[in-house]
């Protein structure tokens, strides 16, 4: 007995000994291990891909062998592709497995989800564990899928439309607006501080058309209109202007030759309002004060 | 039915007026403003001072007036020696050898007279000057211990401004007596200056104005005719104040911004025109409103008198007076031209 207890001794320790040698050769040794970079925002239909480097004495068919079965689902997240790849040769070969999966949670607020924790059995004493990695799933809206449809957004901005055609037509239409509106300010305008307004009859017609704003014009109002127009023709003429000098401005302003008939008129006018209290209808007359003024000044502006 | 009369009064006399121009045109040419303004003081009642020089036609025109006006016509020639007694009386030997006095030319017509010519009046003294000043003003004159009136009497005076020796200067108080001062020139149209020296027409001055229909105007008439045209014409308001704007531009032509070339005319003006200057101004501007058909008063008819009736009654510094027929034409010229109608309203 004495005897064969030192045997069994020995043949213990040799077996163990064994044991132990084998365990050293089979060591599987994990390199890296990368997550997916982005951890928040993660939407359905999101891809989300991890990968293991590790060395190891098992031969590449024993491992993907052990690898898990595409279609395996948790906490809807599914594995949708798995990869190995060799890396490195020698006495442990170096490999990289990739594992891919997908979401398809379609949970209307925000929570947290993870890709799941895994063990990948190569041997019986080779084994891979994963930790689970957790993230943030995002909905894509806040309620449910039919809102989403109502409020779709394009999520490629859309393509640049080449307007180098247009821009020629651009620049010609805003130049003819500018000189439209410059011409019709040209034309039209009355304010003090244009350069043109300084026009004799520019001034006069700015008063008739004040003068002009009531309805029953006094006697006072349309002496001061018709007082506004012979100062400006004063003025353009260099003298006094009377009638029978019209002949003598015409020559000297040929601009306003046009207007010879109604300036004519417009000094009987003038006599008899002025010099013989005459006055028919003072609203009337007004009215022609103020158009013969806006021609006056049209002829003075050259337009 | 009243209206109608005064109108066919007034177009009556009108017609009359005119005639009187279109007769005194036909003898005399060259000279139809002067001829209107002539017919404007008659209807004006104003008294005419002439000026030109030698030959131009003054006295051929002022008797081919006269015979249109019709009534008494007396002239008397300006001379160094002329004394105020010889325009009252003259004195001569009778037929019986005696010395009689007879009346001069200022009464020899008594009230018929209508014109009296006073041929070259710058020759007689001041003292001849002084007896017609009162003659013109108050239209009498007291001689031979009664008062003689001359109600219709226009003087027509004229004055050769080319000969300087001998002659008196017309004082201002004197010269603001006559109505108008019209110049007579030569006339610049080359036809008509060839008609004056070719046509024989020309040549007898008597056979040339007897040809002038006399008597248009009736001059007894005239006087009361010219009241009613005064008070018939009438002047707006703006009229008025265009009026004394001119009146003060005369005086102070500076505060109008009249400005003349060689001139400061600041110190230019020593007196400006009378309100006896500027009645006749009035006076005579509606007599041309009516002329024009006219029942008011316009600009134009101030314009067509202004120089003839105020230019002479300018009083200049000394300094200015030996131009002051230039001078005041100048003047009077740029108070028209600056004086607007006008200045501002009211």
């Amino acid at each position: 007995m004495m005897n064969i207890l030192p045997k069994l001794l020995l043949l213990i320790a040799l077996f163990f000994q064994s044991a132990l040698v084998s365990a050293d050769n089979n060591e599987i040794t994990l390199l890296n291990l990368t997550n997916p970079q982005r951890s928040t925002g993660i939407q359905i239909g999101d891809v989300l891909k991890r990968s293991l480097t590790f060395e190891t004495a098992t031969p590449q068919q024993t491992i993907t062998k052990a690898l898990p079965a595409k279609g395996m689902r948790n906490d809807e997240v599914e594995l949708i592709a798995t990869n190995i790849e060799l890396l490195k040769e020698g006495s442990k070969n170096q490999y990289k497995i990739e594992l891919v999966y997908q979401v398809f949670n379609n949970a209307t607020r925000t929570k947290v989800m993870a890709l799941p924790a895994q063990t990948i059995n190569i041997t019986s004493n080779e084994k891979l564990s994963l930790p689970a990695w957790r993230f943030w799933f995002s909905p894509l809206v806040e309620t449910s899928i039919f809102n989403a449809k109502a409020n779709v957004q394009p999520q490629v901005k859309p393509p640049f439309i080449d307007n180098n055609q247009y821009a020629i037509g651009l620049k010609v239409f805003a130049g003819m607006l500018i000189l439209s509106i410059l011409g019709l300010i040209y034309v039209n305008a009355d304010a003090k501080w244009l350069p043109f307004y300084k026009g004799n009859f520019s001034y006069a017609h700015k008063e008739i058309k004040q003068l002009s704003q009531s309805k029953l014009p006094d006697a006072n109002s349309l002496k001061k209109a018709i007082f506004c127009l012979h100062m400006s023709f004063n003025k353009t003429y260099g003298n006094n202007l009377f009638a029978n000098h019209l002949d003598d401005f015409i020559s000297q302003h040929p601009r306003f030759k046009p207007l010879n008939n109604e300036i004519i008129e417009f000094f009987k006018l003038s006599n008899q309002t002025l010099f013989t209290n005459q006055i028919d209808n003072g609203h009337e007359l007004m009215l022609k004060l103020l158009s013969l003024s806006k021609s006056l000044r049209n002829c003075e502006r050259g337009v | 039915m009243k209206t109608a009369k005064i109108d066919n009064q007034l177009s009556d006399w009108r017609d009359k007026a005119l005639k009187l121009e279109s007769e005194v045109k036909k003898v005399i040419i060259g000279q139809d403003k002067a001829i209107k303004l002539m017919n404007i003081a008659i209807f004006a009642r104003g008294h005419v001072l002439l000026e030109g020089g030698v030959g131009v036609g003054k006295t051929t025109l002022l008797q081919a007036i006269t015979r249109g006006i019709g009534g008494a016509y007396e002239r008397i020639e300006g001379t160094v020696d002329l004394m105020p007694n010889d325009l009252i009386y003259h004195t001569f030997l009778g037929s019986d050898g005696r010395p009689q006095i007879d009346e001069g030319p200022l009464l020899r017509a008594g009230e018929n007279l209508s014109v009296f010519f006073f041929n070259e009046i710058n020759r007689a003294r001041p003292q001849v000057h002084a007896l017609m000043l009162r003659v013109m003003a108050e239209r009498n004159v007291s001689a031979f211990r009664k008062e003689y009136r001359l109600p219709h009497m226009l003087v027509f005076a004229d004055r050769n401004q080319v000969e300087k020796n001998e002659t008196f200067e017309i004082p201002s108080a004197a010269r603001d007596r006559f109505m108008m001062e019209i110049p007579i020139e030569i006339p610049d149209d080359r036809e008509i200056r060839k008609s004056l020296i070719f046509n024989t027409r020309f040549q007898h001055t008597e056979k040339l104005t007897q040809q002038v229909e006399s008597d248009i105007l009736h001059f007894d008439q005239l006087n009361d005719f010219s009241d009613y045209l005064q008070n018939h014409i009438q002047a707006s308001d703006v009229m008025e104040d265009y009026a004394l704007d001119l009146w003060e531009a005369t005086q102070d032509p500076v505060k109008y911004g009249i400005k003349l070339d060689t001139v400061d005319v600041s110190k230019l003006i020593q007196a400006g025109a009378s309100p006896r200057g500027m009645g006749m101004l009035l006076k005579a501007a509606r007599v041309h409103a009516w002329m024009m058909q006219r029942e008011n008063l316009y600009p134009e008819d101030i314009h067509a008198v202004f120089h003839e009736i105020i230019s002479h009654r300018l009083a200049f510094n000394s300094m200015y007076e030996s131009r002051r027929t230039a001078l005041a034409r100048e003047l009077s010229g740029h108070i028209l031209s600056q004086v607007t109608v006008p200045s501002k309203a009211k």
